[in-house]
């Protein structure tokens, strides 16, 4: 019965759903539209950072020169040529891809910690000759007059993304999309081998899989979203900032992951939400606010590893155990 | 590596939802703004609250708060609502504007004192028809990135250098001069601009060099201008930098060598970074310092020592006269229509602190002085606050056909 | 005339890479031997440099300043190692290395909250100020001063490693800690001295500089991504390549910065990819 089917995809995905109903009705219960769409995009750059983490158990501080990779090409492409809105998309994923492939592969080289402090130098790099090429970048001033393109499929469709709200939706169905594109990769057998390298890298190689090869192509998939989420930030925004490949902006990921909860895929978007409100609400009471955030994180380092989400499935597995059995 | 395919149910599912979405975002359209002729007139002023300018951020707004003060807290009978936000850098500050316009109706914004959060927020009043009042110096702002809504009361680098320089070379005798220019928009301009009265004085520039901005390293530099000789090194540097430049160049021992000068200030805050050991006998530019002979500066410093025991810095200032000439132009405009109080606040000639200054129509630039302090010794001080005594000041700016500002 | 500029800038180069030594003596140990990446390790240079402020404020003695802030840094740092980092041992390595990130964001805040967000002013003791000059040369009395005193710390820090009991520990924890541990030696209080004197030196590095580097919240964090970059091309664990990566780095930044003075910082870290591309283990590089 087609009801039946219906019925077991909706329980399947009862999360997922409950998300997407959660970013429906986002823009309208937030007091300013702009504020959801930067929960979306970060939401979506953290994600892509959990597969790295919280799958493949790799430790990166380069997320901003994905990001901002991504965020830079948008905006040159659209600052000079205003080019086809998914050729811009394209250009930034291709160019975040190619990075992740280059990082990727150095800071694999050798096991440990190395290659995450080589990501954290990479990053640096990448900051300073976004700092440096001026004319290119724009330096510390950043690139502005970058208007919204249009939505545009030629023959089909010409949408003006010009309103927050469209803009919103149009962020969120790249996010919807990207978001189940990443479930797959996790669910996928490609994925458990991921996890396997979490879990036990010695074994995993000892079982016949090329580690390093996994690591690097999990790197590029990072990359690619992480890219993606820039791109948007930077139509978004409609200028692109120095402060966007700026280890700042991968420090902020890192902790939306950490307090949302590793390894889940939902802990990243509690945590993108709960950082952007709570640094919204903070900055308006008190100027010192990151102190808070930062005791807040170390907290989570010490006390609630698994994040927000960790603590939300330690309630329900606590409730369910209480729950007496049906008959 | 088995390759994971998209079901057509995901996609259909996916696309379903965004079809809905867009609909639906279509259909609402732009958030509608709650804005009214009555209730209160909300006013944003996005300062560096926090970070390594907050200092400059917290006195904007002491002189943003002292103004509304002084208007009895209300213009057009309404109230003034006041709304501050930390803008430490562009993305936050447009995104903190985005959140005051849509959920308050605010359109009237005060922006300082970085000059790639001022240019990004001006961007954002110009697509968005909300008038900024900018308190950064770039020329940019009312060059070629004017526009119809944004305003500027501080004297872009052109008029700055084209005081602080032939004031040099008439009062000290000067010949040749050492630049000293940070990597940044911002002191390229001066250093254009430098080049240019050298020239137009038949004066020779002995030397520049460049530092990164944030540098904290300037030996090389120092040697350099030291092994030049030059009559005078002029710093083209601002906020950090130039204190770092002139402790080491102090420590070098430059001063026996050269005059110093610093040709953009931010006065007060800044000598007090340094200290009168270090600052005796250095020649510094500035918008404003508080020594200003005119009775509305009078009276205004007064009040301001009076309320927060300071001599009134340049920042304040800054905020205290922008503010201010915001508030009259609504209220000459009887309207908080954003054209009405473009129309007003545009060539109009008022008091100010410096005298009589006016905000011109072609480039929204405020015609004012810019002046030259020189700094005291300690033997000369009248109080722990007393660093400097004007020498000099005139008013500098490019005819209008000449500025790239086309509104 | 330009033969004066090079000698001065060597000079000048030597100074900064002595304090890019003393950090990255100290992040290099942390790492050989915790494996711990210290994002604090910034803030401790901070924290150095602000209570050479505070006790030169209250106190008008420098020196006294010098030998205080060491014990001041090792103490805070000790204590922050056993409150906070001790907790996570045994975890995976990558809580500590963000438990360190998460003190380093609270520790610059609270710099702030005490001190403001504006630099204070310091400048060196009367007795250390001026310049000995020779010939057409200018030496900041003060500089020669900190490159004196960087030097002797430096060698006594090699000297404890390599010479003493505790500090054979060290080189054999920085090859092998399970194999030290299985030895019989109480790990965890050789971690805690590890942090004390790394932080102790970091601090010291702090003070010693602020005279010429100023005191401000961000400088830890500004320095911190240099001695990253010292601590690759030096090679990891090992304490000589800490030293000869600072002194490339020092003079790198410096003799650029007389060339192209806004490519100076870029260029270490064009050096440092370039090193990882011939040699990806740094250029003395041993642990794996």
């Amino acid at each position: 019965m087609k009801w039946d089917q219906w019925k077991t995809i909706f329980q399947k995905n009862l999360s997922l759903i409950f998300i997407l109903c959660i970013f429906l009705i986002l823009p309208f219960v937030l007091p300013y539209t702009a504020l959801a769409t930067e929960i979306l995009i970060f939401a979506l750059a953290t994600i892509a950072f959990d597969l790295l983490l919280g799958y493949t158990g790799i430790m990166i501080f380069c997320q901003a020169s994905f990001f901002g990779t991504g965020a830079y090409i948008t905006g040159l492409l659209i600052h000079h040529y205003q080019p086809n809105i998914f050729l811009c998309m394209g250009a930034a994923i291709l160019g975040a891809a190619i990075l992740a492939l280059c990082f990727g592969y150095m800071s694999t080289q050798r096991a440990g910690t190395y290659g995450v402090l080589l990501t954290l130098a990479f990053n640096e790099l990448i900051f300073f000759i976004a700092y440096q090429w001026k004319t290119l970048t724009g330096g510390s001033d950043g690139l502005r007059d970058i208007p919204r393109p249009n939505l545009e499929i030629p023959g089909l469709l010409n949408v003006n993304l010009f309103s927050e709200t469209r803009f919103y939706f149009f962020a969120l169905f790249f996010f919807v999309f990207s978001f189940i594109l990443i479930k797959k990769i996790t669910e996928s057998p490609f994925g458990k081998v991921l996890q396997g390298i979490r879990e036990n890298e010695t074994r995993t190689m000892a079982i016949g899989f090329n580690t390093r090869l996994f690591k690097v192509v999990a790197f590029i998939i990072g990359g690619i979203f992480m890219g993606l989420a820039g791109n948007l930030y930077a139509m978004f925004m409609n200028f692109v900032d120095i402060n966007h490949v700026a280890f700042d902006t991968s420090g902020k990921i890192v902790m939306m992951e950490l307090i949302g909860g590793m390894g889940t895929l939902f802990g990243p978007i509690l945590g993108a939400g709960i950082v952007t409100l709570a640094s919204d609400i903070a900055c308006a009471y008190w100027e010192r606010w990151l102190l808070i955030l930062g005791a807040v994180f170390v907290a989570f380092v010490l006390f609630a590893r698994g994040g927000v989400w960790g603590l939300i499935e330690s309630v329900r597995g606590r409730l369910k155990f209480s729950r007496p059995k049906k008959a | 590596m088995k390759k994971m395919h998209l079901t057509r149910r995901d996609f259909l599912k996916t696309a379903t939802m965004g079809g809905i979405g867009l609909a639906g975002g279509m259909g609402l359209g732009p958030r509608i703004a709650r804005s009214a002729e009555k209730g209160p007139i909300t006013i944003l002023n996005l300062q560096p609250f926090s970070g390594a300018y907050a200092d400059t951020g917290l006195d904007v707004s002491r002189g943003v708060r002292f103004a509304i003060e002084d208007f009895g807290g209300k213009v057009l009978g309404r109230e003034i609502k006041l709304i501050e936000r930390d803008a430490t850098n562009p993305s936050d500050s447009v995104r903190r504007s985005k959140e005051v316009v849509e959920k308050e109706g605010c359109k009237f914004i005060q922006v300082g004192t970085s000059s790639s959060v001022a240019l990004a927020v001006a961007e954002y009043g110009a697509k968005n028809e909300v008038i900024v009042g900018c308190h950064a110096g770039a020329d940019k702002i009312t060059g070629e990135a004017c526009n119809k809504f944004t305003f500027r009361w501080a004297v872009p680098t052109y008029g700055a250098v084209r005081e602080v320089v032939p004031r040099l070379i008439k009062e000290l005798k000067v010949n040749t001069f050492y630049t000293i220019t940070p990597e940044y928009v911002f002191g390229e301009d001066l250093l254009r601009n430098t080049k240019e009265v050298l020239k137009e004085h038949g004066k020779e520039l002995a030397g520049n060099s460049y530092h990164p901005l944030g540098e904290t390293e300037y030996s090389a530099i120092i040697t350099k201008a030291m092994a030049a000789k030059p009559d005078c090194v002029l710093f083209l540097n601002f906020g950090g930098d130039t204190v770092n430049a002139i402790k080491q160049a102090v420590n070098f021992g430059l001063k026996k060598v050269s005059k110093l000068c610093i040709a953009w200030s931010g006065g007060q805050t800044e000598f007090m970074a340094m200290g009168t050991k270090i600052l005796e006998d250095i020649w510094v530019g500035i918008q404003y310092y508080h020594t200003i002979d005119t009775p509305m500066n009078k009276k205004v410093v007064e009040a301001y020592h009076k309320k927060y025991g300071v001599m009134m810095p340049y920042t304040a200032a800054s905020g205290y006269q922008q503010m201010k000439v915001m508030l009259e132009a609504i209220k000459r405009a009887k309207s908080t229509d954003v054209k009405k109080v473009i129309a007003a606040w545009e060539d109009y000639e008022y008091d100010a602190l410096t005298g009589k200054e006016v905000y011109r129509k072609c480039d929204h630039q405020c015609l004012k002085p810019y002046y030259t302090v020189r700094c005291k010794s300690e033997a000369e001080k009248k109080a722990p606050d007393d660093f400097a005594e004007i020498v000099g000041f005139s008013k500098n700016f490019l005819p209008c056909d000449k500025t790239g500002c086309k509104m | 005339m330009l033969l004066n500029l090079v000698i001065v800038q060597i000079f000048n180069g030597l100074v900064l890479g002595m304090i890019y030594v003393l950090l990255a003596m100290g992040l290099s140990i942390v790492w050989g031997m915790m494996n711990i990446i210290n994002f604090s390790h910034g803030l401790f240079f901070a924290i150095g440099a602000y209570l050479a402020y505070t006790i030169f404020s209250v106190t008008k003695n420098f020196f006294m300043g010098l030998i205080l802030i060491p014990i001041g840094t090792a103490l805070i740092g000790i204590l922050l190692e056993r409150t906070l980092l001790r907790r996570l041992y045994g975890l995976n390595i990558l809580y500590q290395i963000l438990m360190t990130f998460g003190i380093a964001l609270m520790g610059r805040e609270l710099i702030i909250i005490l001190y403001g967000p504006i630099g204070k002013s310091f400048v060196p003791p009367d007795i250390l100020s001026g310049t000995i000059s020779l010939g057409a040369l200018f030496f900041p009395t003060y500089r020669i001063f900190l490159l004196f005193v960087s030097i002797l710390l430096t060698i006594g820090v090699w000297l404890f490693i390599e010479k003493t009991k505790y500090g054979s520990i060290i080189r054999a924890g920085t090859e092998d800690s399970e194999m030290v541990s299985a030895l019989g030696i109480n790990i965890s209080r050789v971690f805690t001295l590890i942090f004390g004197l790394a932080m102790a030196i970091a601090g010291f590095g702090g003070g010693l500089a602020a005279p010429i580097r100023g005191v401000e919240p961000m400088m830890g964090e500004a320095i911190l991504g240099i001695c990253f970059a010292v601590v690759i091309i030096g090679g990891m664990g090992s304490f000589l390549g800490a030293i000869i990566g600072g002194v490339i780095v020092g003079l790198s930044q410096s003799m650029v910065a007389l060339i192209m003075p806004s490519a100076s910082i870029i260029v270490i870290f064009l050096v440092m990819a370039l090193i990882l591309l011939i040699k990806p283990r740094g250029l003395l590089g041993i642990r794996d």
